[in-house]
Order: structure tokens, then sequence, then C-alpha cells
């Protein structure tokens, strides 16, 4: 079967179709980003002191927390769904290269749906300890009762992503496989120059939240281009 | 590798996702092959040349350097 050009046929009705889709998306993320307003306002998060780590890793749980609302909202739809894993260009699902025939099965979208809540408490795990700093600073009892919550949640997600690798066929697999491998030679390049560069004392020493804030964008970066190879 | 399985799905007039469940496999699999992203493992070559009833040579043809 060979690609449709979607511009062809009704040229008006897909530049409209992007048009919308962008304003969506834009909308959504300026009602993130009031949401995110509020969040600080209540928190008491003083941003002004937020290092440039800080804001890598604030962005990347973000990008978490949005990548998991957008495959909840794909999900929740079985059609839509359905031309999500069958496309292979169109990011915006405007008009995949295949009308998929068969909306997604049960499993496909329990998969999904599971994939969206790793995506949303892999933010959530990540903004907890940023939003709490202001609150645990004023009542340092408060650290006791947040950690386990963090703990348990953490379970809770490791817990989700061990039932997608043990459903997860080969291609998966092989995927996933192909992140980690991706993100650990990039971040432990990363690291090494790094911890050269303390031992010479030429830099500070790296907190255990940089190292972490630092792998997890490797394997942002990592996700994304293994994604994109997978998909051209 | 190169493969001949969109073309014998098309054959039968099966959807991707058709031929992902009777593969027992994902959608993105099914794409992936079929776009020479990914070749499939021997189990997997196996199932999907029974499944068309023809030998995997005549299913799929390694690339010549």
């Amino acid at each position: 079967m060979t690609a449709m050009n979607p511009t062809a046929s009704h040229p008006t009705a897909f530049h409209l179709k992007v048009l919308v889709r962008l304003l969506t998306i834009g909308m959504a993320g300026a009602a993130a980003g009031y949401g995110l307003m509020q969040l600080v306002k209540l928190t008491g998060l003083a941003v002004k002191t937020l290092s440039w780590f800080d804001v890598i890793s604030m962005s990347i749980a973000l990008g978490f927390l949005a990548m998991g609302l957008v495959s909840a909202v794909i999900a929740s739809n079985r059609k839509r769904l359905a031309a999500a894993l069958e496309s292979s260009v169109d990011p915006l699902l405007v008009a995949s290269v295949q009308e998929a025939e068969l909306p997604a099965t049960d499993g496909e979208v329990r998969t999904a749906m599971t994939q969206a809540a790793v995506l949303g408490l892999a933010g959530i795990l990540m903004l907890i300890p940023m939003f709490t700093i202001a609150p645990v600073h004023a009542h340092p009892g408060l650290a006791i009762w947040i950690f386990p919550c963090i703990f348990v949640m953490f379970l809770l997600q490791s817990a989700l992503n061990l039932q997608l690798w043990l459903g997860s066929d080969e291609f998966m697999r092989k995927l996933i496989l192909s992140v980690c491998a991706g993100s650990f030679v990039v971040s432990q390049g990363l690291l090494f120059l790094w911890a050269t560069a303390e031992r010479l004392h030429l830099v500070v020493a790296a907190t255990s939240w940089r190292i972490f804030t630092l792998m997890m964008a490797c394997y942002m970066a990592t996700s994304f281009a293994v994604a994109r190879r997978a998909r051209r | 590798m190169k493969n001949k399985l969109r073309v014998l799905r098309a054959e039968r007039k099966w959807s991707q996702g058709e031929l992902s469940l009777l593969l027992g496999v994902s959608r993105q699999a099914v794409n992936a092959i079929e776009t020479e992203k990914h070749d499939p493992s021997l189990e997997l070559a196996f199932k999907i040349a029974q499944l068309f009833q023809m030998p995997i040579e005549k299913i799929f043809e390694p690339e010549t350097r």
C-alpha cells in the first residue's frame, strides 16, 4: 500500500486541521503554564533561586507529564490510538499514512494507558522534590512523611514499567533496550567528563540530583532519537 | 532486510492490525517490518512463513552488498 499525500486531495482541509491541532496544543500549553504558576504560588517555590539544573529537571518533568497526558488523550479514542500505532508519519495525527481499519483492541488500550501512567508518574515524581523544598524548609518534619509517599509512587511506577516490559513484543523490547543502551553510553560519557573536571577542581561537585537530571536528559534525548528513527 | 510482507498482506486484504493479531505482535512491529526498520527474529519469521504458507526465503530477501 503506497503512502497517501495528505495535502494533495484536500489542501485547505488538511491545513485547517493542522492549524486546529497546533492551536489546541498551544491552548493546552497555556493552561498548563497557568496551572504551574498557581502551583508555584501555592507551594512557595522561590523561582529566582532555581539553578540551571533545577530548570532542566523541571522541564523534563513537565515534558513527561505532557507526554503522559497526550498519550492518555490518544488512548481514550480507539480509532485514534490505532492510527497512532500504525502511523509512520504525521506526528500530529491529522492524516495517517494508512487509515487504521481495525480500532485498537482492549490490550492495546490497556498498554497505552499504562504507558501514559508511567510517563505521568515519572513527571510527578520529579516535580515533588522541587515543589516541597519550601514547605520542608519551613517544617523539616514534613520530609519524613513526603519521602515514603515518593517511595510508594516510585514502586508503583516501577511495577507499571515492568508490566510494560513483560507485555512487550520483540520490536518494542528492541526499542526499549536501544534507549537504555544509548542513554547509558551518553550519560556515562558526560558524567566521566564532569567527574574528571571535578577531580581537577575545574567545576563544582555534582549533587546526586544534578547527576540524576543529567541522566534523565540523556534518556529523553535518546528516546526521541530512537523513536524518530523507528518512525521514518 | 527487504520483504514482501506488505504485498502479501494486501493480497489477503488484511489490515496491519489484523496481521498483528494473527502474529501475536504489536502493530508497530508489523509496520516496522513492512518499512524494513526491523528484521524479525527467527521465531517470528517462521510464524510469518507459516501464516502465508510460503518459505521464508520467498518472503524475506537479504540485502546483497
